[in-house]
């Protein structure tokens, strides 16, 4: 690699911000919730420090690999994907599945692992991968899609068993919108799309706890109890913030009223402390990350690559998008962590890896127009 | 098209749309709410820094008319934890189990069902004796965030007396929260579960207080509010009844222990009901918090149902009681006068190729109205049913108060049946029933079906000359500020009896204590004249049901009593004793 051949520079910058307001944001929320539990009030803090800068080595060397490496990675990914995600539906394996019947993570020796959060990853590039092959034939749904479209539903499905139907809609989408990008026909698209939502809709109708979710979110005094009373604060949360915030520490609302402010919510408290100028300020940290990365993809030397960088940054994109319209009410609660910010290990990790790669991808756009056309690829006309 | 910069619009336009637009819904909404809205949140957020202190009402009291307390509070101990103290959670519930004798997965199900409100005790046992109380707090350093607070415990002075009309508390379910929902009730809010502690428990809940406490970071109490004061307890009203209590315990003594039935005596001037007993009966205070499995269980599956109210949940075919309704419409349609007779009874009467009986196999001979209702002659009253016929007969016995409830002031109060015409089409098909039901319903056997406390009703309205007032239970609600609710006797209705017709019913029910030949005559009392009449309910699944009505004295009553006896034999040799002892002790006592 010559010397022009640098990552995005700026993209690197926004996420390595992100990851440090992450780590003050959990920092700030979590000092309650810390005291109270483990009476130490920097308890999840060291815990996401040492995370947070695993992360971004991953998201270092990821930077490094070529990115071409992953496409041979994915068949191999997917089936370990589904195995582990078969493994968390087993009980006693499944953590936490016999507390609430709810498991979504592995308890692997020392640390808990969401497959999910992996899942998301390694299905950009399967179906990057998959689109990529399949480019001649991608207007023809048994030969071009079909196959894909299987392992994807099967995954789909697992996710969505777990109980997680949340991250099965926002995995859904993730895979619309690369099929989109990648030209699948919009009547397929329709097609698919139709029997996704009749799937949820059975689920929501047969499921309590997804009924529940939904019906607290069109009437958050169903369950004050549980979603509900945590909606219900979380508004409250960012409200009281106001435009310029009650300043940073200085929220109330983490003091346990809101629960689990270090993780799905830490958005709330993001807003209470640094008010609607803070809220914006991230946001468009995010805006910034979609633009680089679709850029990036954009520019990227061949389709594969092309496909990767959309997908990548449709993730990192619709996660956040889905978190923040949770905490301000705009759908259900999902269980869907903030990128980068929240405290959670294996949403921080896969999506720095996801990072790496991407600004792995944003190193080819450099090389200039013409190399990019000839590396295309064999099939130029 | 394979090559190129493929799918140029669709890969750049689509993804760059999206986002953008996701975008700014996101800013928008949040736009709204820290920026439109931001005052309100403000608002709602110092709300949450002040917190709620509950405090529990105590439920009003219940008296007997003269002021005899049969139901008030004690104070009890009872033993909480509050969420946000807990530390080193598995150890102090492990440890507190032990203690309470709670399994500790209870304890683990009740703290993390209220994990949304750390600051609010959550009752782990109520009512604990001095001695578990003195362990805890010899305990109270190995026991971080268990406490224990003093609350109004409810207390039923009489034991098992009146069981069914006081009915119980218990603590407030998940769905009766959900259906009283701003209505004041918590988590472990008390609430009536039946009798009158059901019926009347927006009087006796009284409301509770509130303080109101300011918060520190960390969650602990710094003090109260200045600006707030805190809301005051309003404790329940009493209730002042209309039973006597003397009397209850007589009727209560009277119908023994071992059988099932029940007895009802009411004033019947105005409907009042003086005592009301149901057998088997149960110990509400047993109920008064939460009910342990094995007693539930107990009572659930006794096969004598203890918890039924027989007086006013259960009905019963009336029996011979029924022949004065009989006897009634006879007189009022003009099918008999007082002197009438009929065909002499041989101890049978053949109806199509059917031969009905009559209870007493030699026959009574040759009857008129008041001889036939004092010997009970069933052969008499199956010619008379038969010419009224079944439309007459049904509206007659429906306009005398039966086959609806009464309206009785406890709940589930059921209305019985008098069967009709469209009754009999509905269930046979039209024109598939013999009109001899109409036999079977003139003696009161076959379908119909009465409470002991519509014969009670209907006995009143007999003795005071026609009107039918609804029973009370409850005279009087009183509420600790003095002011007080009285009840007047309320009129359901008339009996459609003429005066002289009603005198030739009244002279008959004389009869049947007084006679020499008469059923009742168990029933009679010294010096009083009591009129009555007995009931031997056939049943189909064993022995006969014995009923007895009556009133006393025969010009002026002054109670009106139904007793019945489950599968208790003979009416006259069963419940007619009962009925007697009762009037004999209130009229002794000299009424009211």
């Amino acid at each position: 690699m010559d010397g022009k051949d640098r990552p995005d520079r700026i993209l690197f910058v926004a996420i390595v911000l992100l990851v440090g307001v992450g780590i003050i944001m959990v920092y700030s929320s979590s000092v309650a919730v810390a005291q109270l539990r483990y009476q130490t009030s920097s308890f999840f803090l060291k815990r996401h420090v040492l995370r947070a800068l695993l992360g971004l080595l991953a998201m270092l060397v990821a930077m490094r690999i070529d990115y071409h490496r992953w496409q041979k990675l994915a068949g191999l990914g997917m089936l370990v994907s589904i195995f582990l995600l078969s493994l968390v539906l087993l009980p006693r394996v499944g953590w936490g599945g016999s507390a609430k019947g709810l498991s979504r993570s592995l308890n692997l020796a020392f640390v808990r692992f969401q497959p999910s959060e992996m899942v998301k990853l390694v299905l950009v590039f399967y179906i990057a991968r998959q689109m990529t092959r399949k480019e001649g034939q991608i207007g023809d749904f048994k030969e071009g899609l079909l196959p894909t479209v299987c392992v994807i539903g099967l995954s789909l499905v697992l996710i969505a068993l777990q109980p997680d139907l949340g991250t099965a809609l926002v995995v859904g989408m993730l895979v619309f919108s690369m099929f989109a990008v990648a030209g699948v026909r919009w009547i397929h698209l329709l097609k698919m799309g139709f029997l996704t939502l009749l799937g949820a809709a059975t689920m929501i109708f047969c499921v309590p706890y997804c009924r529940l979710r939904v019906l607290s979110f069109l009437d958050s005094e169903l369950d004050p109890i549980g979603a509900g009373y945590q909606i219900e604060q979380s508004l409250i949360s960012l409200g009281s913030g106001g435009i310029f915030g009650v300043g940073l520490g200085n929220s109330r609302q983490k003091l346990l009223f809101l629960p689990e402010p270090h993780t799905d919510f830490v958005f709330s408290i993001l807003g209470e402390e640094l008010g609607f100028v803070g809220v914006v300020v991230i946001l468009a940290l995010f805006l910034l990350v979609a633009w680089r990365g679709l850029r990036a993809a954009r520019g990227a030397a061949d389709r594969f690559g092309f496909l990767m960088g959309t997908g990548i940054t449709a993730m990192i994109f619709l996660n956040m998008a889905v978190n923040v319209a949770v905490v301000t009410r705009l759908c259900p609660t999902t269980g869907l962590t903030l990128p980068f910010i929240s405290y959670g290990g294996s949403s921080l990790l896969f999506n720095l890896i996801g990072m790496g790669i991407l600004l792995n991808i944003s190193r080819r756009r450099l090389a200039g127009k013409a190399s990019w056309k000839k590396r295309r690829g064999p099939c130029a006309c | 098209m394979i090559s190129g910069r493929p799918l140029s619009k669709r890969g750049e336009l689509i993804p760059a749309i999206v986002v953008i637009v996701l975008f700014s819904v996101l800013a928008i909404r949040l736009f709204d709410l820290q920026v439109v809205r931001a005052s309100d949140y403000r608002r709602l957020s110092e709300e949450n820094r002040i917190r709620l202190i509950p405090v529990d009402a105590p439920r009003g009291h219940i008296l007997d008319r003269h002021g005899e307390v049969l139901v008030c509070n004690r104070p009890s101990y009872v033993v909480s934890i509050l969420p946000f103290m807990l530390k080193e959670m598995e150890l102090t519930i492990q440890r507190l189990s032990r203690i309470l004798n709670v399994d500790p997965q209870e304890i683990v199900e009740k703290v993390s069902q209220r994990r949304w409100n750390r600051f609010a005790p959550v009752k782990i046992k109520r009512d604990i004796d001095f001695k578990t109380l003195a362990i805890i707090q010899e305990h109270k350093l190995d026991l971080p965030g268990v406490i224990y607070q003093v609350e109004p415990r409810r207390e039923y002075l009489q034991g098992q007396l009146a069981a069914h009309l006081l009915g119980t508390v218990g603590e407030i379910s998940p769905r009766e929260l959900e259906t009283h929902r701003g209505h004041r009730y918590r988590y472990g809010s008390l609430i009536g579960k039946a009798g009158l502690e059901r019926q009347y428990e927006p009087f006796l809940r009284g409301e509770d207080g509130v303080q109101y406490v300011e918060v520190s970071a960390v969650g602990r109490e710094i003090g109260p509010l200045a600006d707030r004061p805190p809301a005051e307890v309003k404790p329940g009203s009493d209730l002042i009844l209309t039973i006597d209590l003397a009397l209850q315990k007589v009727a209560e003594e009277a119908l023994s222990d071992t059988v099932c039935g029940a007895v009802v005596a009411i004033d019947p001037t105005s409907g009042e009901v003086l005592a009301m007993v149901s057998r088997p009966t149960f110990d509400p205070n047993l109920f008064s918090t939460v009910v342990p499995e094995s007693t539930w269980r107990q009572l659930n599956e006794d096969p004598g149902h203890p918890l039924l109210n027989r007086a006013i949940q259960c009905s019963y075919p009336p029996a011979s009681t029924m022949k004065l309704v009989t006897a009634g419409a006879g007189l009022e349609y003009k099918v008999i006068g007082q002197y009438t007779r009929f065909a002499p009874c041989s101890g049978a009467y053949k109806y199509g190729n059917r031969w009905f009986r009559c209870w007493r196999p030699e026959g009574h001979g040759s009857l008129a109205l008041v001889g036939a209702v004092a010997q009970s002659c069933d052969v008499y009253f199956y010619q008379l049913g038969l010419k009224i016929g079944l439309e007459r007969w049904s509206e007659f016995a429906a306009d005398c108060g039966f086959g609806v409830p009464l309206g009785l002031d406890l709940p589930n109060e059921t209305g019985g049946l008098i069967p009709d015409q469209a009754f009999f089409d509905r269930r046979y098909g039209k024109r598939k029933w013999s009109p001899g039901v109409l036999l079977n319903l003139s003696i009161g056997q076959g379908e119909n079906l009465v409470t002991p406390l519509q014969m009670a009703c209907f006995t009143a309205a007999i003795a005071n000359g026609g009107t039918i007032y609804r029973p009370f239970l409850v005279r009087e609600i009183r509420s600790v500020a003095g002011k007080s609710l009285p009840r007047d006797p309320q009129i359901v209705g008339h009996l459609p009896l003429s005066a002289d017709n009603l005198k030739i019913i009244k002279r008959s029910l004389r009869a049947v204590v007084g006679d020499i030949k008469g059923t009742g005559r168990q029933a009679a009392i010294e010096g009083v004249a009591v009129a009555g009449k007995t009931g031997t309910a056939q049943n189909p699944h064993g022995e006969d049901h014995a009923w007895f009505i009556g009133f006393a004295p025969l010009d002026d009553p002054r109670i009106a009593i139904a007793v019945l006896v489950e599968l208790g034999g003979h009416g006259g040799s069963v419940a007619a004793p009962i009925a007697g002892k009762v009037m004999e002790a209130y009229l002794k006592r000299g009424g009211l």
